[in-house]
This record gives structure tokens, C-alpha cells and sequence, in this order.
């Protein structure tokens, strides 16, 4: 099951002092051609203003690049568009355009950031770039120089990673004794080697975190201008299954547990019944923690060849509830429902094997909680991890 | 030394009618039986669907069910359990 997914993770510290940004990232993931589009952008000077400059020049690269113009006339149309500073009398606005397709096919458009970044297996590679002047009269008059994009292209490989951010990463520290010149292309490169060299595994935003951190740290805490960075990782999806709810028919019992055997990737079992079933089939023991827990919320259980077993529908309905409310899994108490927002966050392809056979014991109306129908909240579930996490969710009935 | 061994269900239908103040006591029951209980849990112990009202939340106590477990109703089963006679239900 070697599917590509692609992991982009930013981070971002605005200068101090400055209310919003001067940086901007956006990404915009096209369904219907199978494309991600993601631009960085720094804009002239720093707060609102820049941050104006910023988002224009982002929006835009992100439309053109989506309906296929033209690169050169994509920067002409944007150099075109930007409002002229009132002090400085230019407009101006840099950008680092990631184009993506099918997962592999990656084509970069740089102008005025600081190159990216392309480490494979270890190695920082340097692709080859061609240089496309941007020749409009128009535009040269009112720019501070004449205008040069770098094109390049690679096909990604499992495991590469890009890296790319704004001057206020590469100009951190200018002006301190230590480092007059700044932490430098070389020292952030360094850094970024060094991050990935110990930590094979690290993630696409934890590495932009640490970059952005480490400069902000060059900077004596104070940014003294927009840091940004962006990580783009082209890993195997981390599979999910969460099977959750007796099949209907009991004769599909042994199916249930052998899907869930034969799945490779995390494992949830969320239900009592469910566990039981699943246990009996593939003759395991299940472990019951009782510690006091959450009141609302029953302790978890362990089984071998299940990487978490929790209560069903209350445990359910409080993940659901989660991440309607925007909560983190770190910030949570330690609870089951955490536990499987914590292992939900952390997986990109998630399949949900739902049992649609209905506990008549919980459709009691001596019941003090309403309890729902499984099926009800595993949609609103799904649902949810697809907009707020953009997570990719398959829902089986069983 | 007679001995006893406690399973407490913590399925949903026994969870909210209950089981979660047995669960939230447990400490000062244990204090109370000390190396005389094991104490176990399970993830359903299936009893919820059957009769038409529910006695939920449901333990066990050597094999036997405690229905309607609460916490009073629990430390009584297991004090027979632990005093009974010889051939009583607690073998």
C-alpha cells in the first residue's frame, strides 16, 4: 500500500511588534485535476500593508498557476496588479510558487525568497533553474530591479523533502555580534540537514516550526522581521482503520475481524461489543484499564494487534465534539476520546468499517444520556476530518 | 484466605448508568478488600440486551452477576463472597 501523499506543513512568527504578517502561505489543493497549489509570498515592508501586498500577489499566483497561464505572464500580471508603495514609490512582493501534480510531478517559480530546499535521502540536492527574465516596461519602472525568475522542476520521490521560507529566516541574527550577517542559505541549510540527519521521521510542520524557532532564537527572541517557512514532504499515507459496531448479519463477524487483521497501518476499535467480537475471532485477550478516568468517558482497552480499544458511541460523540470545537489533541486531558483524536490527527488516509447493527440496550428511554446512532455520528465525523483536517476518509457498512 | 474476583463492564449502557461513579471509587473499594479482590474490567459483558428493563450496570463477582452495581451493591456481593460458606456461590 505505497501511496504517495503529500505532507505540507507551515509555521509562521510575525515580525514583533507588527500585528499581522508581511508573509503569506497559501495552499490550494485542485480536486478535479489532482494538483496542489501553494505559494509563499513576502511583501514589501512588514505588517498590514506588506501583508496586503502578500495575499494579492498569492491569490493570484495560486489562480493563474490553476488555470495554466503562462509563467511569465503570471509574474508580468502580478507585478502589474500590486498597488504602488506611497513612501517608496515601487511595488514589490516576492514569491516562492509550488506546483504539484499527481502527487509527484513538482514545478517551482521562484522570485527575490531564498532558494528552496530539496533533500532526498539525505543529500541536498540543487536542482538545475532557469532563469526567465520578466521584460515588461511596465513593470521594471516601477520595480526596484530587473526582475528574474528561477524555473525548475524534479520528480518527487518517496521521502523528499522541500523546504522553502522568507528572508526573515536567512536574515535572522543580521547585525548581532555572533552572526553579523545573518544565519545565511549555508546555516540554515546546515540546521535543516542536521534536523532531518537525527530525525528520520520528522514532520512536514515540525520541521518548519524548528527552522522558524531557530531563527526567531538568532533574532534574541524578538523577530525583527516576518519568519515563515514551509515544508513540503512526500511520504507513504500512515493508514487508519477504526472499526467501530457489530456487523449486521453475525455471520459477517469472522469478515470484520479478518479485514481488521489483515489491514496494515494504526488500529482502533471503538465499542465493547465490537472488541468482543474481534477478540473472539482472532483469539486475542483484551485488557481493560480501570483507571478513573473521565467521568463521561469510559477507561481504554488493550489488545494485541489493536493500537487502541475504547468505548463506542459516547467515546465517538466526544471526538466529534473535539474537533467542532477546534480542540487539539495535546491540549486535551488524557482521555480515550483524545486518544483517538491524537492517533486521527496523525494519519492522512482514514477508513472508518462501521457495523450498522443497532444496541437496543442504548435505545432505552430510561437512558440519562441520548445516545446516537452510530452511523449518524461516524458521517458528521468523517465529514469533519475531511474539512478541518483535510484527511482522506473512506466509510465502509458492514 | 478466601479470595474474589471482581469484573466491572465499562460498555456504554453500563458506563452512563453507573458505572462510571464505580470506576471514579474504585481506589477506596480497593483500599477497603486490599490483596483479598483481583480486579478486572471488560469491554461489554453483553448483559444489557437481555430482559426488558435495564439493570445496568452490571459486574461480576466470582462468575456471578451483580446487577444494578452500585457501589454499595458491589462491596455487599463481595463481602459474601469473600465470608460465604465454603460451598456457597463464592467457590
Amino acid at each position: 500500500m505505497n501511496r504517495n501523499f503529500v505532507e505540507i506543513g507551515n509555521y509562521q512568527l510575525a515580525k514583533q511588534g507588527e500585528l499581522a504578517a508581511g508573509d503569506v502561505f497559501m495552499s490550494r489543493k485542485l480536486h478535479d485535476s489532482d494538483r496542489i497549489i501553494s505559494v509563499l509570498s513576502d511583501g514589501l515592508g512588514s505588517g498590514i500593508k506588506a501583508g496586503v501586498l502578500a495575499t494579492l500577489t498569492a491569490t493570484l499566483a495560486t489562480g493563474c498557476i490553476a488555470s495554466d497561464m503562462p509563467i511569465r505572464k503570471t509574474a508580468r500580471l502580478i507585478m502589474k496588479s500590486l498597488p504602488v508603495c506611497s513612501e517608496r514609490k515601487i511595488s514589490y512582493s516576492t514569491f516562492t510558487i509550488v506546483d504539484i501534480g499527481k502527487g509527484t510531478e513538482v514545478r517551482i517559480i521562484e522570485y527575490d525568497n531564498p532558494p528552496y530546499l530539496l533533500i532526498r535521502e539525505g543529500v541536498d540536492l540543487e536542482p538545475i533553474k532557469l532563469d526567465i527574465a520578466v521584460t515588461n516596461r511596465e513593470s521594471i519602472g516601477r520595480h526596484p530591479k530587473k526582475p528574474l525568475l528561477h524555473w525548475s522542476t524534479f520528480k518527487a520521490q518517496f521521502g523528499d523533502r522541500l523546504i522553502f521560507f522568507s528572508d526573515g529566516v536567512t536574515q535572522a541574527g543580521m547585525g548581532s555580534k555572533a552572526m553579523p550577517l545573518g544565519w545565511g542559505l549555508k546555516g540554515v541549510r546546515d540546521f535543516t540537514n542536521d534536523l532531518i540527519r537525527s530525525r528520520s521521521d520528522i514532520s512536514a510542520r515540525e520541521i518548519a516550526r524548528a527552522i522558524v524557532l531557530r531563527a526567531a532564537y538568532y533574532d534574541g527572541g524578538a523577530p525583527k522581521d516576518d519568519i515563515t517557512c514551509t515544508t513540503v514532504y512526500f511520504r507513504e499515507a500512515r493508514r487508519l482503520l477504526l472499526a467501530s459496531g457489530p456487523p449486521i448479519h453475525p455471520e459477517d463477524d469472522g469478515e470484520l475481524a479478518a479485514i481488521f487483521s489483515a489491514f496494515e497501518g494504526k488500529k482502533i476499535i471503538c465499542g465493547g461489543t465490537t472488541a468482543n467480537i474481534i477478540a473472539r475471532e482472532l483469539k486475542k485477550r483484551i485488557r481493560v484499564s480501570l483507571k478513573a478516568s473521565d467521568p463521561l468517558i469510559p477507561p481504554p482497552s488493550a489488545m494485541e494487534g489493536a493500537d487502541l480499544i475504547t468505548e463506542g458511541i459516547l467515546t465517538l460523540g466526544k471526538v466529534t465534539e473535539y474537533i467542532e470545537q477546534d480542540f487539539k489533541p495535546e491540549s486535551l486531558d488524557e482521555n480515550a476520546a483524545a486518544m483517538i483524536l491524537q492517533l486521527l490527527v496523525d494519519s492522512d488516509a482514514i477508513e472508518f468499517l462501521i457495523g450498522t447493527k443497532i444496541n437496543e440496550a442504548h435505545q432505552d428511554p430510561t437512558m440519562p444520556v441520548e445516545l446516537e446512532i452510530r452511523r449518524n455520528v461516524i458521517k458528521r465525523l468523517a465529514a469533519l476530518l475531511e474539512e478541518k483536517y483535510l484527511k482522506e476518509v473512506t466509510v465502509r457498512f458492514i | 484466605m478466601r479470595k474474589a474476583k471482581v469484573t466491572i463492564c465499562v460498555g456504554t449502557a453500563c458506563y452512563v448508568l453507573g458505572g462510571a461513579e464505580i470506576l471514579s471509587q474504585l481506589e477506596e473499594l480497593k483500599a477497603v478488600f486490599g490483596d483479598k479482590v483481583e480486579w478486572d474490567g471488560a469491554p461489554c459483558l453483553g448483559l444489557c440486551k437481555c430482559g426488558k428493563e435495564s439493570k445496568a450496570p452490571f459486574a461480576t463477582v466470582n462468575g456471578e452477576v451483580v446487577e444494578k452495581a452500585t457501589m454499595a451493591a458491589l462491596e455487599a456481593s463481595i463481602r459474601e463472597a469473600l465470608t460465604g460458606n465454603e460451598d456457597g456461590p463464592g467457590k
